[in-house]
């Protein structure tokens, strides 16, 4: 009866022409995200396990949302009208669920502003709520600003775990630009990412030191970062610790990294 | 005892005085143009500018950690192949790298809460010193040779297991790679916090190992007439055992495990020491640390983007020449 219900419910939408999904589900953490913020949560039906960690999500999913495991054979009971999936991941039981007759759309993940602007509205567009999309990136669009910069720009290295500066056409780039700083890997030609050593980082004799991309749990990876050569030539107040989120949904903390950042440039101006 | 020809002596003395000219020349490798002396002022001055902290931070502990861990090595090689009357021992026959890698894994992936870098080294100490004594303990109290190594092997596969079953079972996803990394040893991005936990822990073990240094000289005539002699005794062996988990243990615990140094430098040095068995100990030590100095810098000159394991260099130098060594004296092991 439900069911039936529901079918009629879907006609409806889809006779006048404006069909909006009722019934969305998620395979990637980034898009889950998204959904909380833009669509009512009653029209949610699944979201990725992973949006119930502290880690990722940091929020509270409501009960009637599944939380999946990129299977198909999960979301397929939900009979979901509308299954987002990122641009990578996932591929397999999208494949599946396409084949099935299931309504799969894919949105490429961002990796630049423009590209989150885009991954927004593309979402708004899919789940027929563009005016919440475009709400959303004009107040992100508002924080990201072109920000009037005055006063000095603050030379600083972004490094990351294994000894990797982020360069020119990485999103910490131009987060960083729009916050008034001087990225020195970008000045000196690096392109995306390179790893360097940890001399050539205290070389570069940046003002401040932007550590990227760090977990609070154990990786190897990370030894170079708690050098004591760093740590000692930056202290606490020098360093600024982006958010590992960044890296997975930029959509949901670019704004309030650049802010922080500002904050950042202020303290140690 | 022989006489020692003066040849030999000359090339010990010259060994020796290589030491301060390969750091020299050590300290000025790396990939900031900056002049050594003045960062050497400056961080003795308590200057934090990138000259100090690169020359101070950076290159003056990995030099001084290059020359104790590959005296480590060189020495506990020594020991090794004297204790078991074998030309093929090296420490990590007694499970010393496997416990400490094993160690390390646990630690790494599956430890509470990973605070200070102090853990790391401490865990893989504690793993070394742990399948040592287990080698041991399989080995019998007062184990001969033979069943020293049929102990060590045995421990070695349960170790390497183990260790499979830890990473297979570790919850980060880069576990299996970073531990494979971490196996070919490393020297890079080591600082005074490293060399402050292993220095202390491979002093002691040599000053064991030194100790027990009559019970090597004894074994050189066959382990029936050390035990005659009276130096074949369950203290003093366990005196060389704790001095090689220590010394060795330590080593591994902060740079990995760097092989190839505890087998060929023995074989190198023997020679210059008339294969005296106790001086040989010593004399292994200066060499492993003047080699592993010396692959630590081939390390840094060959560079490219992903860092050179030393282990690799250590292996890919020391393979062929062992091979040479053996091939040109053939017959007289």
């Amino acid at each position: 009866m439900q069911s039936l219900l529901l079918f009629l419910f879907a006609l409806s939408f889809s006779l006048s022409g404006e069909a909006r999904p009722e019934r969305i589900a998620s395979l990637n953490l980034c898009l889950d995200q998204l959904l909380l913020e833009l669509v009512p949560h009653e029209h949610i039906v699944s979201l990725t396990w992973l949006a119930a960690d502290p880690r990722y999500g940091n929020r509270d999913i409501p009960d009637h949302i599944r939380l999946n495991h990129g299977r198909a054979e999960e979301l397929l009971p939900l009979q979901p009208d509308l299954v987002l999936v990122g641009q990578y991941g996932a591929g397999r039981a999208a494949q599946f669920l396409k084949g099935l007759g299931v309504r799969v759309e894919a949105i490429a993940d961002p990796a630049d502003i423009d590209g989150i602007y885009r991954q927004v509205n593309a979402l708004g567009e899919l789940t027929g709520r563009a005016a919440a999309a475009q709400a959303y990136t004009r107040a992100l669009q508002k924080t990201l600003g072109p920000l009037k910069v005055a006063g000095p720009r603050p030379k600083v290295v972004v490094y990351s775990p294994n000894g990797i500066v982020m360069g020119k056409g990485m999103l910490e780039n131009q987060l960083l630009e729009l916050a008034g700083f001087d990225n020195l890997a970008a000045r000196a030609g690096v392109e995306y990412v390179k790893p360097v050593s940890l001399e050539s980082v205290l070389d570069w004799q940046p003002d401040a030191l932007i550590i990227a991309g760090v977990y609070p749990q154990f990786s190897l990876a990370n030894v170079p970062l708690r050098h004591r050569a760093l740590l000692r030539a930056y202290p606490e107040e020098k360093r600024f610790y982006m958010p590992p989120e960044l890296g997975q949904c930029p959509a949901a903390i670019a704004g309030g990294v650049v802010e922080k950042l500002r904050e950042f440039r202020q303290r140690i101006k | 005892m022989p006489q020692v020809p003066a040849a030999n002596f000359l090339a010990r003395c010259l060994m020796l005085a290589a030491i301060p000219i390969v750091m020299l020349v050590a300290m000025q490798l790396g990939d900031a143009d900056i002049s050594v002396w003045e960062g050497l002022l400056g961080f003795v001055s308590g200057d934090t500018s990138a000259q100090a902290m690169i020359v101070g931070e950076v290159r003056l502990p990995r030099v001084l950690l290059a020359l104790f861990v590959g005296a480590a090595l060189g020495a506990g090689g020594a020991a090794m192949q004297g204790l078991l009357r074998n030309p093929l021992a090296e420490p990590a026959l007694l499970g010393v790298s496997s416990g400490a890698a094993l160690g390390a894994i646990l630690m790494l992936y599956h430890g509470l809460a990973w605070q200070a870098g102090f853990w790391l080294p401490a865990s893989a100490m504690l793993g070394a010193l742990l399948a040592v004594l287990l080698v041991w303990g399989l080995a019998g109290r007062k184990a001969t040779g033979q069943s020293l190594i049929l102990s060590g092997v045995a421990i070695n596969a349960l170790l390497s297991a183990a260790m499979a079953l830890a990473l297979n079972y570790a919850p980060s996803p880069f576990a299996m790679q970073e531990i494979i990394f971490w196996l070919l040893g490393s020297l890079s991005n080591r600082g005074w916090d490293q060399l402050a936990f292993a220095v202390p822990a491979i002093l002691l073990g040599w000053a064991l190992i030194w100790s027990g240094r009559h019970l090597l000289t004894g074994l050189s005539l066959g382990e029936d007439s050390a035990t005659t002699l009276g130096v074949y005794r369950t203290p003093v062996l366990a005196a060389i055992l704790l001095g090689l988990a220590l010394s060795v243990g330590a080593a591994v615990a902060v740079a990995g495990t760097i092989g190839f140094v505890g087998l060929v430098v023995p074989h190198l040095v023997r020679p210059l020491v008339n294969s005296q068995p106790a001086p040989l100990v010593l004399w292994s030590g200066i060499g492993g640390a003047l080699l592993l100095l010396l692959a630590d810098m081939a390390v840094q000159a060959l560079g490219g983007q992903q860092e050179l394991r030393i282990g690799a260099v250590t292996a890919l130098v020391g393979g062929p020449f062992f091979l040479w060594l053996i091939l040109s004296g053939r017959g007289r092991f």
